[in-house]
């Protein structure tokens, strides 16, 4: 595929991606493993989860959610890195509620992959943010 | 009498590093040291041999929850080469804010105003470790020098790497970097930790690195 066409589709992809991905985790989080590669991996805040059945869990357990995007990007990753296999690296910023209390700022990056026609996570990273140990505990 | 329904948000405990594999430790670590050693000097120049002849890299910017332009440091310098895509529609427009190749990338980087990063901030994920690839993110904080501000500029940074093995050494294939202001409350724990002299030169990039172990691991992507 041209150079050009992939720019574009990275950016596509990624609008799409994103959409549905925040609409699972905020409103419809059962089905959130349905978007990763069986094998794949979350990375909440350092903590590593790996598989979309765990990664289901985890999400279950996590206090309700609503995201809202700042900034969004795309980029087709090298062919060499990837084995020619076409694969995007996104990275979003935003807020995030939790039960409703006060919103903070996070990034996430994705890596997502095509397999079967279906887009896939492969690797998922969220960071919130903020300092790792506050101020008043050190 | 209240009701059972919890009024706490239990979030799980924030861990500074996480590695996909124990194996990319040191190999994580003398590429982080060495390429922000060399961003943080007088001359980025010699970035160019840790980026791949076809890297792409582009920069998103935001103020983040509560900042705006009265009560934190402006953004404008990055905000010129915001690539964001919720902003940017227009294709050519999107296309150009992507840089493409070793010697842009890194002519850009050298325009970026003169940093200093808080290595003690620095969170870092190893997400992949592959015989093709790592997939590192790493997020931190980094004050600005000589940047014309009223008062040193506390901004907080996250950037993805796609990192492939290159010689003996590694190198850059894509890199998604975001910038935005530190929060209160990282900019009170901001260069609190005393830096630790270095005594031993650090080696070049791209030289002394150690080449990918070929470990036991499947590639994730096939």
């Amino acid at each position: 595929m041209e150079q050009k066409a992939k720019i574009d589709q990275a950016c596509r992809t990624a609008e799409e991606f994103t959409k549905l991905y925040y609409e699972s985790t905020d409103k419809r989080r059962h089905l959130i493993s349905k978007l990763y590669l069986d094998t794949g991996l979350l990375t909440w805040n350092g903590n590593g989860i790996t598989g979309n059945e765990r990664i289901q869990k985890f999400y279950m357990d996590l206090p309700s959610s609503d995201h809202t995007l700042t900034t969004l990007d795309s980029q087709p990753i090298l062919d060499n890195a990837v084995n020619g296999q076409l694969s995007f690296l996104i990275q979003v910023s935003g807020t995030v509620k939790y039960q409703d209390k006060g919103p903070k700022s996070f990034q996430q990056s994705f890596v997502i992959t095509a397999q079967n026609d279906k887009w896939k996570i492969v690797s998922d990273c969220f960071r919130l943010q903020e300092p790792l140990a506050s101020p008043d505990k050190s | 009498i209240g009701f059972d329904i919890a009024e706490e948000v239990h979030l799980p405990t924030s861990v500074q590093t996480y590695l996909c594999n124990a194996e990319g430790q040191e190999i994580v670590r003398q590429f982080l040291e060495q390429y922000f050693e060399i961003f943080d000097s007088g001359s980025r120049q010699p970035l160019l041999q840790a980026y791949h002849e076809n890297a792409m890299f582009s920069l998103t910017s935001s103020y983040a929850y509560g900042q705006t332009p009265k009560n934190s440091s402006w953004l404008n310098w990055y905000n010129t080469d915001n690539r964001n895509l919720l902003r940017v529609q227009d294709h050519d427009r999107r296309n150009k804010l992507l840089r493409q190749g070793q010697l842009t990338i890194v002519s850009f980087l050298s325009e970026m105003p003169e940093s200093k990063h808080d290595i003690h901030s620095f969170t870092v994920d190893l997400n992949l470790f592959t015989p093709q690839l790592l997939l590192l993110t790493v997020s931190g904080i980094f004050k600005e020098l000589r940047s014309g501000h009223k008062s040193t500029p506390i901004r907080h940074f996250c950037r993805t790497l796609v990192i492939v093995p290159a010689g003996s050494g590694f190198c850059i294939a894509n890199e998604q970097l975001h910038i935005t202001n530190a929060t209160e409350q990282q900019t009170k724990l901001a260069f609190k930790t005393p830096i630790i002299a270095v005594t031993q030169p650090t080696p070049e990039l791209n030289v002394n690195a150690s080449p990918v172990v070929p470990v036991p691991i499947p590639p994730m992507i096939d």
